[in-house]
């Protein structure tokens, strides 16, 4: 029986045509997306050590991760639609008679569908064996074909996927009898992997199993893959990806028990009722009243003013109709409680905590809400507008004198409405989770303007398009699918180099939100981009207006005559208003995109000017010795104007004859030089410029350079200057730099030729600043040095600030409304300077400069400067901080910390703490502009800020940290094919070294050697290489001196830390105690295993390894330290009390990838 | 009050020819239009119900020209579709409220007015608070008539209505409709003859987009009088009945033999008895023999 159905059912799907078309679509869109990975459309690229290879098991696994996201329209219009097609036609009335056994006829279709979706799908795996073929062997990201990557790809991940979620799906449907339901539960399917990531967060284990799709079990078991092991691995099955599949598979088959037991095969099948319906009884055929026909009078009115009130009226209906249907419910139900697990996880359960600022609420978790609200919009609009004719009641609507626009605006308000009760529920969802975290400062303001007026707009252009796709395309199936691969276009025009939002669909400039600065100068561009779109929204609506479907229409020349007659005056003068419109906004973002003027920057320009400057590249410059800068803020025009001298000296040799000079890359810049002199070169587009000096500058002559510096203006889409409106911070990149500025890759530390420079500039050493600061009468300027004079003149607020002792280059130029926090240290005054509200973290902030201060101080040299400024930059300039001189500068993110959780990490202090030590170890200490510089400013720094995290917060909070800084490391491996470069020629782009191992090497050292003991070796370090001009230090002088202080038995500490890349492998094996009157005697069995992270061979030992035993409440009872040469080793150790649990290696000696078995609980 | 239909056309692109020159003029009262399965009625119907074009032609209603200004006629029109389904989940009240904000009716007060009284008058009151969706057949088709009376129609067109009711629901549904049809122009199509006999005041008959017959119901049968002979034979012989005389129709008794109908001016011979005629022979003769 079953065979007869499916086999019946299968012939259904094989003959219909929009199976071929789903299957060339897919095909299409697998093929165009796997050759532009391959970069089959770009310039050919080149083979290196880091490319990751396309057709790895790994990558091609992510890419049918990817791809199956869009397989999964299928499920519902096909094994949803497979059942539904019954209801829908009405044939199961008579179907049902038969006499069915419901299982079979259940299972029949299902397996029928399912193997037609299956057949669909291969449509991708075709795409990409082509795909391989056409790329070729030759193509560097071509690896050697796997098929058995495919088939893991199909058959563990893919298959079983549209296995459960067509189980998930036909039940649902078979039970609703709607098949709107199966598409909102595979929407809901995304909001389900949402709610386990962040519900399960700190169990990655949890995560991995419960995840629908899989991924995150991948994500498990591949997370610490290097590239190479990524290029090459099969996924590993047998562990969390079995268990996730065999949860999911286990579910299913619940859900399937269940519709066996629920289904029946009756007329009117399951039905969720709210109230449970009253059955009226009565006979109806007690009564039987004489007829009266009389009709009593009552008002018809079909005014203007009525039609629009109607709109409304009607669109209530199906408003309720939708947000009153239980998978509306369930789904939105979903939808908030994502929303609150991914905040509550930002805020409370997270490894870094914020706090609930309403900005917050409304960045990512409402990008993700909005996201599902589109894809929802898709769906509900395609079942408001068939609504009347699923249910058969089109021809009483269509035949009453019903405006086609009113019930046209009636549908497009309803949607709107179903929208905004959504967002609504988003707005309510930040509020209350802001007031039950205690935290009252809730911008309502801030809400209503980003839920209803920013993302409103947006969603409503969604709207207006879902009504005009579903009314053109009769067909549910194929509006929705069309409307997807809208959504899909809009993303895919930017990978095809189109990035006008004259094109891309619906799309605006991002907006970031800070409290100093609102949404600064990128509004008027977004509301111009939206509104944009929103006509054209508008447009569409006046042709769904024409081909609204009312009367029988047969054939298309019949369409377009309806059409045709429905063209009024109205809708001419309407469409033709609107049209005028579209036209102007898009001819002003045209102009605002096409605003700057010039030549683009492509890779062959740039070759070219390497070309024509190169000559020039190791030209000796002179430096620049001192600067005296006269900045200009103008706040309301965000606009500058800087004036300045430079003071340079020929500190070489030898004469110079040639200046190459390099301007700001985004300002007009003029200059001039104190003596004669004529352009030699010149590259406008790069900015650099080279001047050949008639008269040659002599050894210790010295020359004068002066400059006047513009922005250039904003455009709508672009910032050019960063002057904003409030809180402006403006670098000094915009200043004029000598020498050629672009130096490829730097040298190796013992390369005699690298020139004695420091790691943060080829043009100077250490300079004497003097910088006279004005903005307008609101705001405060503020720029690094110590604050000399203050004035006010022509309503302006002048400063002047100049450094004390020479500094490095590197400043900042600040203006904004502040309010300032004040605090001493001994004599040195400290100050921060922040946004009114923003009094979170102020008390971390101080308390953290003062730690560092006291730890820096006390270990290696007193504090140089009388005081120390903390200023807070908007978010829209980045996240990071940064130390110019005595001030740090921080952004709006540090300061909205949540700082309350005592178990979790304070990073606003950690930030300052660590920026501050960099006084010492990056203004102090000065390396060499070689490899491994970041080493000695960046490591010992983020291992110094450990040590001063420690005092404050105590042993426990440290080797948190610290576990992060692992976890930092491990994951940072991922991007690089083999993990070759030792901490010691460290880049500075790889922090994952710099920061990650560093900070972990330096710890080790620390631990071995005594954390005195290592801050004698940094302050003698410190003291023989301040930073001066005659011989910067380099990674190099620092490892001997090292090594110098070390007992020879540890020296291989710092050759596998600092020089090589070795991994541990340690577990413990059993551990037997006993008691022995006071004492304890353990036993312990553990195994140590070293190798080279580029080799399976295992390393000789003679390595300290520390064992830690623990009681009950997690305190330490003792450490005890053994040296082991085997890979097997048992020991016996006497301790004073009753351990717990002991730990192998607990303050990280050595890096191992998995830790787990290095504890033992008894 | 008066509906006049001229010459219409109507072809389908599958070729068949729905509406073949159809001109009716119809006046006060019940107009029934009988027909077959697939003689047009529901096409005309449509049509008239503004809800499809014609190829050409010209409908008028009270001067109205229908074709150019349908929203117009919408205005008076009450259209009951032969099959129609209604948003489920929706009770009664809920969706009456509905049509009556469809139909203009904007007041609140004057919706329920309105409400009140057509489910009175369907004698749906007392079950106005169940879903319409699980109705039986007859109350759903009371419903439908209780939603075309909301806008007050002075042109009611119902496409069988009768189809699928039980007797009592029959009875029940025809005697609503004759009460409207004293006061406007109720025009209903059927394939059941007994329903237009007992009520039209007109009928006309269509097959194949054709109008063969229109005039009163009474008038059609007084046009048979003592033209129609009835006679029991032999099942065998059936067939020799049929070749040589016009034969209107023919049913069993319990014993298993036929009794024939025929149409003939004369009597056939002794054996043939004169029968009373009715409006199936009319509809019968129209039908089979028209043109002989």
């Amino acid at each position: 029986m079953i065979g007869s159905i499916y086999l019946h059912e299968l012939n259904y799907w094989l003959k219909k045509p929009i199976i071929y078309v789903y299957f060339a679509v897919f095909f299409s869109f697998s093929l165009i997306s796997f050759l532009g990975s391959g970069g089959y459309f770009d310039e050919p690229i080149k083979a290196s050590e880091t490319i990751r290879l396309l057709n790895s098991p790994h990558e091609l696994n992510y890419l049918f991760q990817y791809i199956g996201k869009l397989f999964l329209f299928l499920i519902p219009a096909i094994i949803g639609t497979s059942i539904y097609k019954d209801f829908r036609y009405k044939v199961h009335s008579i179907l049902y008679s038969y006499p069915f056994d419901k299982k079979a006829y259940l299972t029949g279709k299902f397996l029928a569908s399912f193997s037609i979706v299956t057949l669909i799908s291969f449509s991708a795996a075709f795409a990409f064996v082509i795909g391989e073929w056409l790329l070729g062997a030759a193509n560097p990201k071509m690896g050697i074909f796997n098929g058995l990557a495919y088939l893991q790809a199909y058959f563990v991940f893919l298959l079983p996927n549209f296995f459960v979620f067509g189980v998930f799906v036909f039940t649902i449907v078979a039970l609703s009898r709607s098949i709107y339901s199966g598409f909102i539960v595979v929407i809901s399917l995304f909001l389900i992997q949402l709610i386990t990531e962040n519900a399960f967060q700190g169990n990655n284990f949890l995560i991995a199993i419960s995840d629908p799709f899989g991924q995150n079990a991948v994500s498990f078991e591949t997370q610490l893959w290097t590239l190479s092991e990524q290029n090459t691995k099969l996924i590993p099955f047998f562990g969390p990806v079995l268990y996730n599949r065999i949860f999911w598979f286990s579910t299913a088959i619940l859900f399937t028990l269940s519709l066996f037991k629920a289904f029946t095969l009756s007329q009117n099948g399951f039905q969720v009722y709210f109230r449970k319906p009253k059955i009226s009884q009565q006979s109806e055929q007690s009564k039987s009243k004489s007829l009266k026909t009389s009709q009593s009078e009552v008002e018809f009115d079909f005014s203007f003013k009525q039609q629009i009130k109607l709109s409304w009226k009607l669109s209530t209906f199906d408003f309720k109709f939708v947000v009153f249907s239980p998978m509306f419910i369930i789904f939105s139900a979903l939808g908030i409680l994502s929303v609150v697990l991914m905040l509550l996880r930002l805020t409370q359960n997270g490894e870094l905590l914020m706090l609930p600022l309403t900005r917050l609420m409304l960045a990512i978790p409402a990008f993700f809400y909005i996201t599902i609200l589109i894809l929802a919009t898709f769906v509900y609009s395609g079942m408001i507008i068939h609504r009347a004719s699923v249910s058969g009641m089109s021809a009483l609507i269509d035949s009453s004198p019903i405006n086609n626009s009113v019930l046209l605006f009636s549908k497009l308000i309803a949607i709107i409405r179903v929208q905004f009760l959504l967002l609504f529920l988003l707005m309510c969802t930040g509020i209350a989770l802001q007031v039950s975290m205690g935290f009252f400062t809730i911008e309502i303001g801030q809400y209503l303007f980003f839920v209803f007026i920013v993302s409103g707009l947006m969603v409503i252009v969604w709207a207006l398009i879902s009504i005009f796709v579903h009314t053109l395309v009769p067909n549910l199936y194929g509006g929705i699918f069309i409307l997807l691969l809208i959504w899909l276009g809009k993303s895919g025009f930017s990978q095809l180099g189109i990035n006008s939002y004259l094109l891309q669909f619906n799309a605006a400039p991002q907006l970031i939100f800070s409290d100093l600065n609102g949404y600064g100068s990128q509004l008027p561009g977004y509301f111009l981009a939206q509104i944009y779109w929103l006509t054209f929204g508008f447009l569409t609506l006046f042709i769904t207006c024409l081909f609204w479907k009312r009367e029988f229409t047969f054939t298309f020349k019949n369409l377009l005559e309806m059409a045709k007659s429905r063209l009024n005056r109205f809708v001419q003068i309407g469409f033709l208003l609107f049209l005028i419109v579209f036209v102007s906004l898009g001819r002003f973002i045209y102009k605002a995109e096409h605003s700057e003027i010039g030549e683009k920057l492509t890779k062959s320009r740039i070759s070219a000017f390497e070309t024509q400057f190169s000559p020039l590249k190791d030209l000796v410059q002179p430096r620049i010795k001192s600067i005296k800068l006269e900045v200009d803020l103008f706040p309301e025009t965000n606009s500058f104007v800087v004036s300045g001298t430079y003071i340079l000296v020929n500190e070489s040799e030898n004469f110079i004859d040639t200046l190459v000079l390099k301007t700001g890359f985004d300002e007009i810049t003029t200059y001039s030089l104190s003596t004669e002199n004529q352009l030699l070169l010149s590259d406008s587009l790069m900015n650099v410029f080279a001047h050949k000096l008639e008269k040659s500058l002599a050894p210790n002559d010295s020359i004068q350079l002066s400059f006047t510096i513009k922005n250039e203006s904003n455009t709508l889409f672009e910032r050019n200057s960063n002057v904003l409106k409030n809180g402006t911070f403006l670098k000094f990149d915009i200043l004029p730099r000598l020498g050629f500025p672009f130096q490829k890759q730097k040298k190796h530390p013992v390369d005699s030729t690298a020139p004695n420079n420091h790691y943060q500039a080829i043009d100077s050493d250490l300079i004497e600043v003097d910088v006279v600061l004005s903005t307008n009468e609101t705001q405060t300027v503020l720029a690094n040095g110590v604050l000399k004079k203050q004035w006010k003149q022509d309503g302006r607020n002048y400063s002047q600030y100049k450094s004390e002792v020479p500094q490095k280059m590197g400043m900042g130029f600040n203006s904004g409304e502040y309010q300032v926090e004040k605090n001493t240290w001994n004599d040195v005054k400290l100050e921060i300077y922040h946004h009114e509200t923003h009094q979170y973290t102020i008390k971390n902030m101080m308390l953290g400069l003062k730690s560092a201060l006291d730890y820096n101080s006390a270990n290696f040299s007193p504090y140089p400067h009388k005081e120390v400024k903390i200023i807070e930059f908007p978010l829209s300039e980045g996240t990071y901080a940064t130390l110019f001189g005595n001030t740090i500068l921080t952004s709006e993110a540090r300061f909205g910390m949540n700082t309350k959780e005592e178990d979790k990490i304070d990073l606003s202090f950690y930030v300052i703490a660590h920026e501050l030590t960099h006084q010492w170890f990056g203004n102090n200490l000065l390396p060499k502009d070689v490899l491994g510089a970041v080493m000695l400013t960046e490591s010992i720094t983020e291992y110094i800020t450990l040590k001063i995290y420690e005092q404050t917060f105590g042993k426990e909070r440290a080797l948190q940290f610290l576990n992060m800084q692992r976890l930092r490391y491990l994951k940072g491996r991922k991007r690089e094919t083999q993990d070759k470069t030792p901490l010691y020629l460290v880049k500075a782009e790889q922090d994952y070294i710099s920061y990650g191992k560093g900070a972990l090497a330096f710890n080790a050292l620390a631990q071995i050697l005594g954390e005195e003991k290592l801050n004698e070796i940094l302050k003698s370090f410190l003291i023989d290489f301040p930073s001066n001009e005659t011989k910067y230090p380099t990674t190099l002088d620092f490892l001997e001196r090292l090594k110098r202080e070390t007992p020879k038995k540890y020296e291989y500490i710092i050759t596998d830390w600092f020089e090589k890349s070795v991994f541990y492998d340690l577990e413990i094996n059993s551990a037997i105690q006993k008691e022995m009157g006071n004492t304890t005697e353990v036993s312990l069995e553990f195994t140590v295993k070293k190798q080279n992270s580029d080799s399976e061979d295992l390393l000789p030992l003679n390595d300290v390894i520390e064992i830690g035993f623990y009681d009950e409440n997690d305190s330490l009872i003792e450490l005890k330290r053994v040296f082991v040469t085997e890979i097997q080793n048992k020991l016996l150790f006497s301790i004073d009390k009753k351990p717990s649990e002991i730990i192998l290696d607990p303050n990280f000696l050595g890096i191992e990838k998995d830790v787990k078995n290095n504890i033992f609980s008894f | 009050m008066i509906l006049n239909i001229e010459n219409l056309q109507k072809t389908y692109p599958n070729g068949v020819t729905a509406l073949d020159g159809i001109s009716l003029e119809i006046g006060k009262g019940m107009f029934g239009l009988l027909g077959p399965n697939g003689a047009g009625k529901s096409s005309l119907m449509r049509t008239l119900a503004t809800l499809q074009l014609p190829d050409s032609g010209a409908i008028h209603f009270n001067g109205l020209n229908v074709l150019e200004k349908p929203m117009e006629l919408r205005k008076q029109l009450g259209y009951l579709p032969q099959d129609f389904g209604v948003y489920p989940k929706q009770s009664a009240r809920k969706l009456l409220d509905y049509f009556a904000l469809l139909k203009g009716i904007s007041s609140k007060k004057d919706r329920n007015t309105k409400i009140e009284e057509v489910l009175e008058l369907t004698n749906l009151s007392d079950v106005q608070k169940k879903n319409v969706s699980e109705y039986s057949g007859g109350m759903k088709q009371r419903f439908g008539i209780a939603q075309l009376l909301l806008n007050n129609p002075k042109l009611i067109i119902v496409d069988e209505p009768t189809a699928g009711l039980d007797p009592e629901e029959r009875h029940r549904f025809l005697n609503v409709l004759r009460a409207l049809g004293t006061e406007h122009i109720v025009l209903f199509s059927t394939h059941i003859v007994d329903d237009v006999t007992d009520l039209c005041t007109n009928l006309a008959i269509i097959t194949k987009g054709k109008v063969l017959k229109s005039s009163s119901p009474k008038s059609a049968i007084e046009e048979l009088n003592s033209f129609i002979w009835t006679k029991t034979i032999l099942e065998t012989d059936l067939e020799k009945f049929k070749s040589d005389f016009m034969l209107v129709s023919s049913h069993y008794t319990e014993n298993n033999q036929l009794i024939i109908r025929v149409y003939s001016k004369t009597q056939p011979d002794e054996s043939f008895e004169k029968a009373i005629p009715s409006l199936e022979d009319v509809y019968f003769i129209t039908l089979n023999h028209s043109g002989k």
